[in-house]
């Protein structure tokens, strides 16, 4: 356990700044799916390594919170495992890997596999808030056309999508309609996540380091995937089993094994698949 | 006798002491064409941009009497209802197609953004739509999938028509369509133009320098010089019969075949 | 018989502000009445204005002082206060005009040019193909041509497209501006019929003709304009001998200048 550093405030940020991101973290969970602009600070880290969802959680952490850092499902990559050292050194908390005993879990990439509870809160590293930058590059336009609710342009990207690959290629990143107003990119969990953010019991955050964004999904609010008629949304499957724990219904990640090209694929929850493993799970 | 779709009202735009309309009127009634001609910097660009509501009158009104026959004014919509109305019963097409068309995104979704705009959810439906009209302005329908970057000058220009027509709008507004294509090109152009805005019964204001064009697709045309509308008449009666000293310039100035 | 066109002390003067704003009068005091079911023959010697009434009477030129009414779905609309779009209603319903000259239009079809103002009426389109193969046959152009923009024809076919064009339809107002000039004996022959056809249909015809033999077999009446007084300023002629004095010399296209639209 990493002993707590000082000479800093509680979590690092002084405590106008929490407060003033708290005060954009409200207006967000107050309009589902709305970006709210905040006055990003500078942290100790470069852009893109997960200054947004730093700044949330050191916005919303307290001295009794347990935190859990993923970084593409995983408690042990070198993101995850510093932006867990940088809390316990500024904020002394406790860290877990274990989903059940996390109050806050901040992420990367994935939605723990174990359902989320009531009272525990997700905080998203987001590169790139804006759904609809894809095709429109004005930032001035793309506010425009969430405030008039104009979503004409969301999907020509899906449809984009099919007549290029033969259906909604989207695996990352794949939009959402929160409560059925604002469209989102719930960024950039996989598409297989998607349904995880419908009517969560939890509290979802996700901030924007570099654009200086932060937007929300409240504990049970709709939060629909979009897609066509002919073309409904789907999540990945896949045709093998986590080699190790034997699960099924978890998101797996393909592993090369060896020069040989041999590969095995194993759930990307490295909680998920521990824990199955302890409860007597198979093992290879 | 039909009511006007559009209705400009003694329509005034002021760049600081300098005017780029003055007071100009007219009406326009469903399946009319109207040609603004005029010199660059006559005023007939600001005037198609106030009139599709794309710029502030400093006084005066357009009106637009939409679907279900009220009124509208162009400049007291909220800022919703205006641009509802702009991707669904009116069109605007640029001089540029770059300015028109989404370059990153392929002509069949060119063409299907205002029918998802407006609520279509079904792939293969918006895509069957898009194809039509991609035939009916004569592109063929297996380019449906090539971007607008992979597509010659006319086609860009055809394929933002499309683009525009595909909810059935009632009145287009359009800029120098025929601007910067080859002379080869913009005939097949006019005469697709020509021949839609008959068939559609649509009501067309065209901007354009060119005479030749004006008198093969309009039926009234409006002579603009220094912001000012000099002479407007039936096209044919302004062209061979012309008043005013400037017209009367124009007219001579037109190189003849 | 039906009035359907009255013009009364009419007058018509061209102002050229490119010329140091000399004054053109080329047609003064003109009066006539036209009626269904005959041919009025215009007479006179170049320069006497009557391709220029011609003009005046269909609305391509703007009318000048006196009077023109014309006898437009039972109503006598009077051209000088006819806005632009009752002068297109009166052309769509009442009035055509046949000049020398075709408008071509690119990339229309010989056939589909014909047929067109059929269409504008609401004719089935299969009746209205059917009209213009049948007039086209008449006038003898051939088939293999018809399906062609007539831009590469020849002149004598393209005016002959152009009579078609103008009878295909019988208007109750028809003003034809030489429309044989450049044609053979037969089609001569020809356009004689059809006009005698939509004579006996009750159509009012108002014909120049370039031929005396032509005037004689198909006109009922002439009406002979003279060069109006104060006239000395002869306009130039346009490229074709075959054309008729211009009134606005200066401007407008030299070929044909009929209200296409």
């Amino acid at each position: 356990m990493t002993t707590e550093e000082t000479g800093y405030n509680f979590a690092y940020l002084d405590e106008d700044s929490k407060r003033m991101i708290r005060r954009a973290i409200l207006k967000a969970v107050a309009l589902p799916g709305y970006q709210v602009p905040f006055a990003g600070r500078e942290m100790p880290m470069p852009y893109g390594w997960g200054t947004g969802g730093i700044q949330v959680t050191a916005s919303v952490i307290g001295p009794d919170d347990v935190l859990k850092v993923i970084d593409q499902g995983s408690d042990d990559t070198t993101n995850a495992v510093s932006i867990r050292s940088f809390f316990a050194k500024t904020a002394g908390v406790a860290t877990t890997s274990r989903t059940a005993e996390a109050s806050i879990i901040q992420t990367r990439h994935r939605i723990p596999e174990r359902p989320l509870k009531s009272g525990q809160i997700m905080v998203y590293q987001v590169p790139i808030p804006e759904p609809l930058r894809w095709l429109e590059p004005s930032e001035a336009e793309t506010r425009t056309l969430h405030a008039l609710k104009e979503y004409g342009l969301m999907y020509v990207k899906l449809y984009e999508d099919i007549s290029r690959h033969g259906t909604i290629a989207s695996s990352y990143d794949y939009p959402v309609e929160v409560f059925g107003r604002h469209i989102m990119s719930p960024s950039p969990i996989p598409r297989f996540d998607n349904p995880k953010l419908d009517r969560s019991p939890a509290l979802h955050l996700f901030g924007a380091g570099r654009e200086k964004r932060i937007y929300a999904i409240p504990p049970y609010t709709p939060a629909r995937s979009l897609d066509f008629e002919d073309y409904p949304f789907a999540p990945q499957s896949w045709s093998q089993v986590c080699a190790l724990c034997g699960a099924a219904d978890s998101y797996l990640d393909e592993v090369v094994m060896d020069d040989g090209g041999q590969r095995m694929f194993v759930c990307s929850d490295s909680d998920y698949c521990a824990s199955r493993l302890e409860k007597g799970g198979r093992t290879q | 006798m039909t009511l006007p779709v559009l209705s400009a009202v003694e329509v005034d735009k002021w760049y600081g002491r300098r005017a780029a309309c003055r007071k100009i009127s007219f009406d326009l009634h469903p399946g009319e064409i109207l040609g603004l001609v005029g010199e660059s910097g006559s005023g007939k660009t600001t005037l198609l941009n106030v009139l599709a509501g794309r710029l502030t009158p400093s006084g005066g009104r357009a009106l637009y009497r939409d679907e279900n026959g009220e009124e509208r004014d162009m400049h007291q919509l909220s800022e919703a209802e205006r641009r509802r109305l702009l991707r669904t019963e009116l069109g605007l097409v640029h001089q540029h197609p770059r300015d028109g068309l989404r370059l990153r995104a392929s002509a069949g979704a060119n063409i299907g953004e205002r029918l998802m705009a407006g609520g279509w959810r079904h792939y293969g439906q918006i895509r069957a739509e898009a194809a039509q009209w991609l035939e009916r302005v004569e592109i063929p329908a297996d380019r449906l999938d090539d971007r607008p970057t992979e597509y010659s000058g006319g086609m860009r220009q055809r394929l933002q028509i499309a683009r525009n027509l595909v909810t059935r709008p009632r009145l287009l507004f359009m800029d120098e369509p025929t601007g910067g294509l080859d002379v080869s090109v913009q005939a097949k152009l006019l005469d697709l133009i020509r021949h839609l805005a008959n068939h559609l019964r649509l009501a067309v204001v065209l901007v354009t320098h060119d005479l030749a064009v004006a008198r093969l697709l309009s039926q009234r045309l409006m002579v603009m010089k220094d912001g000012e509308s000099v002479e407007c008449g039936l096209t044919d009666q302004v062209l061979d019969d012309p008043q005013h000293p400037y017209t009367q310039l124009l007219v001579s100035s037109m190189l003849q075949v | 018989m039906t009035t359907m066109l009255i013009v009364e002390n009419f007058g018509k003067t061209f102002t050229l502000h490119q010329q140091g704003g000399v004054r053109l009068t080329a047609l003064k005091n003109v009066s006539l009445e036209a009626h269904s079911g005959e041919c009025l023959a215009l007479t006179g010697p170049s320069g006497a204005g009557k391709s220029t009434l011609l003009r005046c009477l269909y609305g391509n030129y703007l009318p000048g002082e006196g009077r023109i009414a014309v006898n437009s779905r039972n109503k006598m609309l009077d051209l000088s206060r006819a806005g632009p779009r009752e002068i297109l209603e009166m052309r769509r319903e009442t009035m055509s005009h046949v000049s020398q000259f075709l408008r071509v239009i690119p990339r229309v079809a010989a056939l589909d040019s014909v047929a067109e103002p059929l269409l504008e009426i609401g004719t089935d389109p299969e009746k209205a193909k059917k009209a213009a193969k049948s007039l086209l046959t008449r006038l003898r152009i051939p088939e293999r041509l018809w399906s062609l923009a007539p831009a590469t024809f020849s002149g004598g076919e393209r005016q002959r497209v152009n009579v078609a064009r103008g009878f295909i339809r019988p208007w109750p107002v028809m003003l034809l501006d030489e429309p044989t000039a450049s044609l053979d004996a037969a089609n001569r022959q020809t356009v004689r019929e059809l006009i005698l056809e939509v004579k006996n249909g009750g159509s009012a015809v108002i014909a120049i003709f370039h031929d005396e033999e032509m005037r004689r077999l198909a006109a009922d009446r002439e009406h002979r304009l003279e060069p109006p007084q104060g006239a000395a300023m002869e306009p130039p002629q346009g490229p074709s001998s075959m054309e008729p004095p211009q009134g606005s010399p200066s401007m407008g296209p030299p070929r044909g200048r009929e209200g296409e639209s």
